[in-house]
């Protein structure tokens, strides 16, 4: 009897069995390349970042001395300021600009859907190409926006030749490319229910009490998400600030992502980088932890206790 | 009757149709057009053999046979299989794009038309030390690359000593100039030849149109540091709103940029290699900044700076403010008359002189561009032909013809036509007649000397540094970066 009971277990067994190595097979692509390309940089990195290494010969063990030296280089914490600067401004402005923009386009406006369409554009314009547009759109002399203003008669302004000017300039790029953050905000606002919104008015409620007692408390699951996300992709800003300004004027847009990548790739420095690497992560780590443990505080998940 | 299309089915026919792909693509080419071309090669052969036989005064024997025995090993002759010609590709990446990426893809078809077996692909724009780095290390290297950084990266072992290629070949190094040579080597051996652009790279260049707006004599340039700054304010233009329309000099442009030429001009030695110490903290080096910041004091640094971005590139560059006639001098090299007769505006008309120094000596730099085989090459062999190659007089021809410069071998010199562009005469002869000259420096941790240059004159003119702090400051990043280079391993 008991041979009975146990057949069928084999069977299912060696089924099971089959079934795991088909699966594993199956991940065994991602797997390697996680492997490979994610959690060997990721020690790699590590150690390189406790050696002297010059991506050409082989790294030397130097203890901490890449992180003592990083605390002395002034263009370490200058970079780190600009960053800093650009994450407390450019974040909670692409979070502001792009809730408005959604509340505006979740409204019964004529042509949404062509707006929609457009407000979204700039978020998937390659960043090369757009940053060509704005520097011509900031040019001193002839752009666009200083054409304006010199046929009104008032001063150009020096966008990207003045360090006072030029971080504010890469901050409103940021915000004209705020689409996704849009989207993501539409879809929030799409899910509110209407009924409280009708509950409120029967209540004598006014919009902007609508705006802060019901729409805002509802998406904040969003705005958590997006701060996350946005302040992330600051801490990592490059692209722009490297082809528009290459950190300049006086080093004003020397970020972060453009310091480590000059000692990486041009001071043939690339241990001193990988701690700058180390320190960014913690930096961001920190970050996301703090926004993380106070999101019980301002959050809000319908229905769920906190 | 349908029959359905089970997994296996599906697997198997997908490994047949796989396997024969992979056949197919194995198969040799066909040989179609080598056959016809040995059929015809061979009638051709037994024809001009039938002709002679008849001419030929037969002693012995009849023409039949000798005809017959002459065809036959004409045929084997013709029929022998000849060595299989192995295809190869190299690539070649230079640092230029515009006349000058142009004159290297007119160079790598001069080595094809040579070499039919060999393909040269030229990748424009794709020598930054950046992307030689990361490809030497990841192995994914090219062939050859025109390089300024030959110290950074041999002494680094990312170069191949190139010394027993060249005495392999019998490669005549007398044929360039020590200058040449110590900008392509590191501790006593041979990573680079020059190739491409290489020659005077010091020179004063004015617009004579501008000069005679501004009341200055159009044939003469200035002669001391403070005419130069005279001359410029005079020619320096803004409109209503404050923005820069003619400048009259940049000294951070083009060539002005490097800071080698600045420590030459004030007479500033800034590394001594006896003891591998950079000097950078000096009187002169001081002088030079302070001389540079008082042009953007005098102008506005933002303005300095918008005007820089309004006019972008050198004089190979239409869109370059000296080339556009907005600019009224520059420091640019023996290149510049043949970059400008080809993208300036016609009716325009330059000057060409020394560049003054503070110690009043006619002071010239040789400098430029040597071609270099990664340490991981795949075939060292046929990359030096090809480096070889481009260093040669014909190559220098197609550059000159191309792009307006060359790289100076005696040989090309003692044959170069100095008419070909007005104002090139200057520079062939400001060889003979400098005071000094010296070679653009080729030391351990200069690129970051260079960089940070740049910077501190930005910083400087911008009241963030004052001279001293910033000097210091170069002065130790400088060491570090050379200490950091230069140890073991």
């Amino acid at each position: 009897m008991s041979a009975l009971v146990k057949r069928p277990r084999r069977r299912v067994d060696s089924r099971k069995r089959k079934e795991l190595v088909k699966g594993i097979l199956f991940v065994t692509p991602w797997l390697l390349g996680f492997l490979i390309f994610q959690v060997y940089p990721l020690f790699a990195s590590f150690y390189y970042s406790l050696s002297s290494y010059d991506v050409l010969r082989p790294p030397v063990f130097i203890g901490l001395r890449n992180y003592t030296d990083l605390f002395q280089d002034r263009f370490f914490q200058i970079a780190v300021r600009n960053t800093l600067y650009y994450v407390v401004f450019a974040v909670p402005g692409g979070i502001l600009v792009g809730f408005s923009l959604a509340a505006l386009l979740n409204l019964n406006l004529k042509l949404r859907s062509v707006l929609r369409t457009i407000f979204f554009l700039p978020s998937i314009v390659p960043s090369f190409v757009s940053a060509m547009v704005w520097l011509w759109i900031f040019n001193q002399q002839y752009g666009l926006i200083n054409a304006a203003l010199f046929s009104m008669g008032l001063k150009g302004i020096p966008w990207l030749s003045s360090p006072a000017w030029s971080k504010p300039s890469l901050i409103l790029i940021s915000l004209w490319g705020s689409g996704t953050t849009m989207v993501i905000f539409l879809a929030a606002l799409q899910d509110v229910p209407k009924e409280l919104y009708e509950a409120a008015r029967l209540d004598g409620a006014a919009p902007r009490h609508e705006l802060w007692h019901i729409t805002i408390p509802l998406v904040t699951p969003s705005v958590l998400f997006n701060l996350l996300m946005g302040m992330i992709g600051a801490f990592q800003y490059f692209t722009f600030a490297w082809i528009m300004t290459r950190g300049g004027p006086v080093r004003s847009t020397e970020f972060f992502g453009l310091y480590l990548y000059r000692n990486a790739f041009e001071y043939f420095r690339m241990g001193y980088a990988s701690a700058m690497a180390w320190i960014l992560f913690f930096i961001t780590v920190t970050a996301a932890v703090i926004v993380f443990r106070t999101s019980a505080r301002w959050v809000y998940y319908g229905g769920e206790e906190a | 009757v349908s029959k359905k299309l089970n997994r296996r089915a599906f697997l198997r026919m997908a490994g047949g149709a796989t396997a024969g792909a992979a056949l197919v693509a194995c198969q040799p080419k066909t040989v179609i057009v080598k056959e016809t071309v040995q059929v015809e090669v061979e009638k051709e052969v037994t024809k001009i053999v039938k002709e002679m036989v008849k001419e030929t005064v037969v002693v012995e024997g009849t023409p039949q046979v000798i005809e017959k025995e002459v065809t036959k090993v004409v045929k084997e002759v013709i029929t022998a299989t000849p060595a299989p010609v192995e295809e190869k590709t190299l690539e070649w990446w230079v640092n230029w794009g515009g006349i000058w990426g142009k004159a290297c893809e007119n160079m790598a078809q001069m080595y094809m038309f040579g070499n039919p077996s060999v393909t040269v692909n030229v990748l424009k724009g794709s020598a930054s030390l950046e992307k030689l780095l990361t490809a030497v290390a990841g192995g994914t290297a090219p062939d050859v690359m025109t390089s300024i950084w030959t110290a950074d990266l041999a002494l680094r072992g990312a170069l191949l000593p190139l010394d027993d290629m060249m005495d392999g070949v019998g490669f005549d190094r007398d044929n360039f100039y020590d200058a040449q040579w110590i900008r392509s080597s590191w501790d006593g051996k041979i990573y680079g030849v020059p190739g491409v652009e290489s020659a005077f790279i010091v020179g004063l260049g004015w617009n004579k149109g501008l000069f005679k707006e501004a009341g200055l004599d159009p044939e003469q340039g200035p002669t001391t540091l403070e005419e130069l700054k005279e001359f410029s304010d005079k020619m320096t233009a803004r409109d209503d709103a404050g923005n820069i329309t003619t400048i009259g000099f940049r000294p951070t442009d083009a060539i002005g940029s490097v800071l080698a030429v600045w420590a030459s001009l004030m007479g500033a030695e800034f590394f001594d290699a006896d003891e591998g110490k950079y000097y950078l903290d000096t009187p002169e080096m001081a002088d030079a900044l302070e001389y540079i910041v008082a042009f953007y004091t005098e102008y506005g640094p933002e303005n300095m700076a918008a005007f820089s971005t309004n006019y972008g590139g050198w004089t190979g560059s239409a869109n370059a403010a000296f080339s556009r006639g907005v600019q009224g001098m520059i420091i640019n090299g023996y290149w510049m008359p043949g970059e400008l007769a080809k993208v300036a505006p016609e009716d325009q008309e330059f000057g060409y002189g020394w560049v003054p120094s503070r110690t009043g000596k006619n002071i010239q730099m040789i400098g430029g561009w040597s071609n270099v085989i990664p340490a991981n090459a795949a075939d060292p062999s046929q990359a030096f032909d090809l480096v070889a190659a481009i260093a040669s007089d014909e190559a220098s021809k197609i550059a000159l013809d191309t792009a307006g410069g060359f790289c100076a071998s005696r040989s090309f010199l003692e044959g170069i036509d100095a008419s070909q562009y007005p104002g090139l005469d200057w520079f062939l002869n400001s060889g003979l007649e400098a005071d000094e000259v010296v070679a653009e420096p080729n030391f351990a941790g200069y690129s970051v000397a260079g960089g940070n240059w740049n910077a501190l004159i930005e910083e400087v003119a911008f009241g963030n540094r004052t001279i001293a702090e910033g000097l210091q400051e170069l002065e130790e990043i400088t060491q570090k970066a050379y200490d950091e280079a230069m140890r073991p391993g």
